[in-house]
């Protein structure tokens, strides 16, 4: 009896696991199963290789059947998702890409950098009379909360989550920002008597909306002292619009998303509240906008730390907002197919990583938007990554003409562009360089803001 | 081709054993078997499999000259044709650039091309089953085969022909001709396959990267005009962070390579083959005399019958006995990889060695748990000469541990990873340790006489194996971080 039931035992382990070894394979064979792209991770995935002797002799052949094989498995996309709910579980999920020890970056400077193309930097701005202090009506008072941070920390590459929000490793690079200041100085050289030119330098989560209490244990650049140095280089022909200070004051507010790198509508609408006290015209009130929500968003943050649940469980909300005109975007792709589309898009049935598209389309070359209410008017040029997209919508009420450039893709150059803006408007040409701070670390992307001037 | 990547898994191994209980016959079996093995060779080096038939080929054809050699003469020059194939390829494959540089550099100057020859897979570990069955055969121990294409098989089969365990051939030379698969081998082969799969895909791919993490990538290490940069990198990290670090590397190299034999073997006794351990649970070891009793037992084992005792072993003084060790652990080292830090990780145990064969020894029997922990601390700082093929590297990890490189002993962020792998940390930690195998042994004896506990301890035992090749599979998919460690040797 006892023999029998060993054997029943044993039996049993070799007829479970050989047939689920089994399923498994004949599911794997299923190609018509096999994804070719993988929308989570936004790529297309490995094809099976051709076939070739040279690549035969040098065994890439064969590991490319390998990586093809593990690369398009049958429900890939939910597998890695079930598989990193475990790592999660494990709390193996935490280091994926890198581990990076925060390091404090190049020490900002004290004093502003007098150098390239400057003719007396740090003197007030010319018109508005704004000078480069802070805003002392919108600072608000930093209170520290006591005691102990209670959430949970964890730490992706150059991502941080406390609690359910991501926030993104500030690291002040002093060549990339003198190339940033030296970019918007000529800019404002070369564009000055024909246009006015703006600098807007804006903030990151993590110096705003991070819990005081873990930001000063981490060891990142201050991001106010580095806009400071930045917008405090910038010589009498760039306005400067600091927001550091105005978005520190609605720091309580929903202005930065949770699982995503970007402001939400609402922060960039602060922003452009001081964008226009700087150029001197009233700002419309919040309640005049036309809100339009697309819930569900779960952005880069969320993708980056591979899908960690402490972000995934509450998803963002992408609050859009339409000024009370009538508009006409022309958008241009970077294949150079244009065609007319609403400035929002109806984001409702995007992937949740896609759901920030919905302000103008998301990142193109060049888009230009129109003011069909206006007959004439002023232009605006707004310069911008994709932080630019929030805040582009809000302009429109003010301008005949919106030209968006995307530097990173735009192929034209502001030096041309100015001139016809002139002459579709009629008015004045506004020239505004809206980036976020990370942007100005990144020595490639300054390159690229630096070309566009032409 | 790789046991833990999908193809292995979901198509080779399935497809493998299929073909293999359809054929009825010992020989079609190791056809099958012979086949299989080829193209899981060639899948990784399509050009090298004609070096391994090539080897297997001079192998057999010299065991056979011994065998049928009329004089002692004969016999010796056979064997020394057979020793001059097997280290001149394993010396031209794996260390003529090793020689040739460090020729160059007591030149002075680059007087010789460094010859850029890649490595292929396994021949380390093929080389030297096909030296112990030709040198076997010469000493009289086990008959030369007749049939090359079971020399081929024994020198090639899948199972351990790319990472070990180094099989000797006596030990599976009457399972070649005759072997069964029993409903126990293929139960325990079973379970010990996908255990060490799940201790692979799970444990060690994930202690990996966290070592890339922490510490640099190996190919970072391996890029020798990254050397400033990697200096400034590992200098930069905080103390606890390399402390962490090599802790996890001093886990995957466990989990990952004794994950390999623990396949290997599982596969064998699915088809009727015995291989013998190749770890028995070294971060356990009281003394590091016991530790490589434990570790890779199969390549001590090699150099014990076939250079320590050859050179007198102990039989020859004790002077004489410490040469010989001397001699045997350069060589350890030397095996591991082409390069110093190898070559002084060998001698590093060498002389810890010694040093406890002349006094520790006995100061560790009568304290197992100093012993123990000694061990452990001896084999951790180990690992750093093994991890970094650079001193240099070796010694900016050393220094920043005790923060010498001006680094802080933690940061915010090394503070909270330990926080977060700490539940991780302990369960992989427990894996190197006997602990399961007990408690599961433990069970079984006391639901002999609980019928409840019975009932789950048989439905786990059906169950476990499954799952864990589900996890393990789940973790594979999609996921870039996986080598296994010892294919580079």
């Amino acid at each position: 009896m006892k023999n029998k039931n060993g054997k029943n035992r044993k039996t049993a382990r070799i007829v479970i696991t050989g047939t689920l070894v089994l399923a498994l394979t004949f599911g794997a064979f299923i190609l018509p199963l096999r994804p070719k792209v993988s929308e989570a991770e936004k790529r297309p995935l490995a094809r099976f290789p051709e076939f070739s002797f040279s690549s035969l002799f040098s065994g890439e052949y064969f590991s490319g059947i390998s990586s093809w094989f593990s690369d398009t498995v049958p429900f890939r996309d939910s597998l890695v998702e079930l598989n990193s709910k475990i790592q999660h579980l494990l709390g193996t999920a935490t280091v994926l890409k890198g581990f990076n020890e925060a390091k404090a970056g190049d020490d900002i400077p004290d004093t502003p950098n007098t150098a390239p193309v400057t003719e007396a930097p740090g003197v007030s701005d010319i018109s508005s009379g704004t000078t480069a202090q802070p805003d002392s009506s919108t600072a608000a008072p930093e209170t520290e909360p006591q005691g102990e941070y209670d959430g949970l920390v964890q730490k992706f590459d150059s991502i941080l989550v406390a609690g359910n929000a991501g926030y993104e490793y500030y690291n002040f690079n002093q060549a990339a920002a003198d190339a940033y200041i030296a970019a918007v100085n000529a800019a404002g050289n070369k564009l000055g008597g024909r246009a006015s030119v703006y600098s807007m330098i804006i903030p990151t989560s993590i110096d705003i909306t991070l819990d005081a209490r873990v930001r000063k244990k981490v060891n990142v650049s201050d991001q106010k002292k580095a806009i400071e140095y930045m917008e405090g280089s910038m010589n009498q022909n760039v306005r400067r619009v600091e927001i550091f200070d105005t978005m520190k004051a609605h720091k309580d507010e929903y202005i930065y998303f949770r699982a995503d790198h970007h402001w939400t509508g609402l922060g960039a609408y602060y922003a452009y509240v001081r964008f226009c006290e700087v150029k001197g015209i009233q700002a419309l009130p919040l309640s005049s906008y036309t809100v339009r929500s697309f819930d569900n968003f779960l952005g880069s943050f969320y993708n980056d730390s591979g899908k960690d649940p402490a972000l995934g469980g509450t998803p963002d909300v992408v609050d859009t907002y339409t000024p009370p005109c009538n508009t006409k975007m022309t958008v241009t792709e970077r294949s150079g197919n244009s065609f007319v589309t609403p400035m929002i898009y109806n984001a409702t049935t995007n992937k949740p990583a896609y759901k920030y598209s919905a302000f103008i389309y998301g990142d193109n070359p060049f888009t230009v938007i129109e003011n069909t209410d206006m007959t004439g008017g002023d232009a605006l040029i707004l310069v911008k990554e994709s932080f630019g997209n929030a805040i582009a919508p809000l302009f429109t009420y003010h301008y005949k003409y919106v030209y968006v450039v995307d530097y990173r893709y735009y192929t034209g150059t502001l030096n041309s562009l100015v001139d016809t803006a002139k002459n579709a408007c009629g008015g004045n040409v506004d020239v505004l360089y809206c980036n976020n701070i990370s942007m100005t670390r990144a020595s490639g992307q300054v390159t690229k803001l630096a070309g566009v001037l032409g | 081709m790789v046991f833990s990547g999908l193809v292995f898994l979901l198509a080779f191994l399935p497809a493998n054993l299929i073909c293999y209980f359809c054929a009825k016959t010992i020989k079609t079996r190791n056809i099958i078997l012979l086949l299989f093995s080829l193209v899981f060779y060639a899948w990784g080096e399509p050009v090298y499999v004609l070096l391994l038939l090539a080897m297997s080929f001079s192998c057999w054809f010299f065991s056979r000259l011994i065998d049928n050699a009329g004089s002692d003469a004969a016999r010796k020059a056979a064997m020394a044709g057979a020793a001059v194939v097997c280290i001149g390829a394993i010396g031209y494959f794996k260390y003529i650039g090793f020689i040739v540089e460090n020729i160059n550099g007591l030149i002075g100057h680059e007087a010789i091309p460094v010859p850029q020859v890649a490595l292929p897979i396994g021949i380390s570990f093929y080389t030297f089953q096909l030296l112990t069955y030709v040198v076997d055969v010469y000493r009289g121990e086990v008959p030369a085969q007749k049939s090359f294409w079971k020399v081929l098989l024994y020198a090639g089969l899948f199972h351990q022909c790319v990472a070990g365990p180094i099989v000797r051939y006596g030990d599976v030379e009457n399972e070649l001709t005759e072997r069964y698969s029993t409903l126990d081998g293929i139960y325990n082969g079973i379970g010990r396959f996908c255990f060490g799969l799940a201790k692979k895909a799970v444990l060690a791919n994930a202690c990996g990267a966290v070592v890339d993490a922490l510490l640099i990538t190996d190919a970072e290490i391996g890029n020798a005009s990254h050397l400033a940069a990697n200096i400034s990198a590992l200098s930069g990290r905080s103390a606890l962070t390399l402390w962490m670090g090599m802790a996890f590397f001093m886990l995957q190299i466990y989990l990952d390579f004794s994950a390999y034999s623990d396949m290997a073997i599982g596969m064998g006794l699915i088809c009727g083959f015995h291989y013998k351990e190749n770890f028995n649970y070294p971060y356990v070891a009281s003394s590091v005399t016991d530790f490589w009793r434990r570790w890779h037992m199969s390549l001590g084992t090699f150099f014990r019958d076939y250079v320590y005792i050859p050179l007198g072993g102990n039989r020859k003084g004790k002077a004489r006995q410490i040469f010989n060790m001397f001699v045997v652990w350069a060589l350890t080292g030397l095996w591991h990889g082409a390069s110093w830090n190898f070559v002084l990780w060998g001698l590093y145990f060498f002389v810890l060695l010694v040093l406890e064969k002349l006094i520790l020894l006995k100061f560790y029997e009568k304290h197992r748990g100093l012993g123990i922990a000694a061990t452990l601390t001896a084999v951790y700082f180990g690992w750093i000469f093994f991890k970094f093929t650079d001193l240099s590297l070796v010694k900016t990890v050393l220094k920043g541990m005790f923060c010498l490189n001006g680094n802080s002993f933690s940061t915010f962020e090394s503070r909270s990873f330990a926080l977060s792998y700490l539940f991780f940390f302990i369960i992989a930690v427990l894996a190197c340790t006997p602990l399961a195998k007990n408690i599961g042994a433990l069970l079984k004896k006391k639901s002999v006489y609980t019928p409840a506990l019975k009932t789950v301890t048989t439905v786990w035992d059906a169950v476990i194996p499954a799952f864990m090749f589900v996890i393990s599979c789940l973790s594979l998919v999609g996921d870039s971080y996986n080598p296994f460690l010892y294919y580079q040797f």
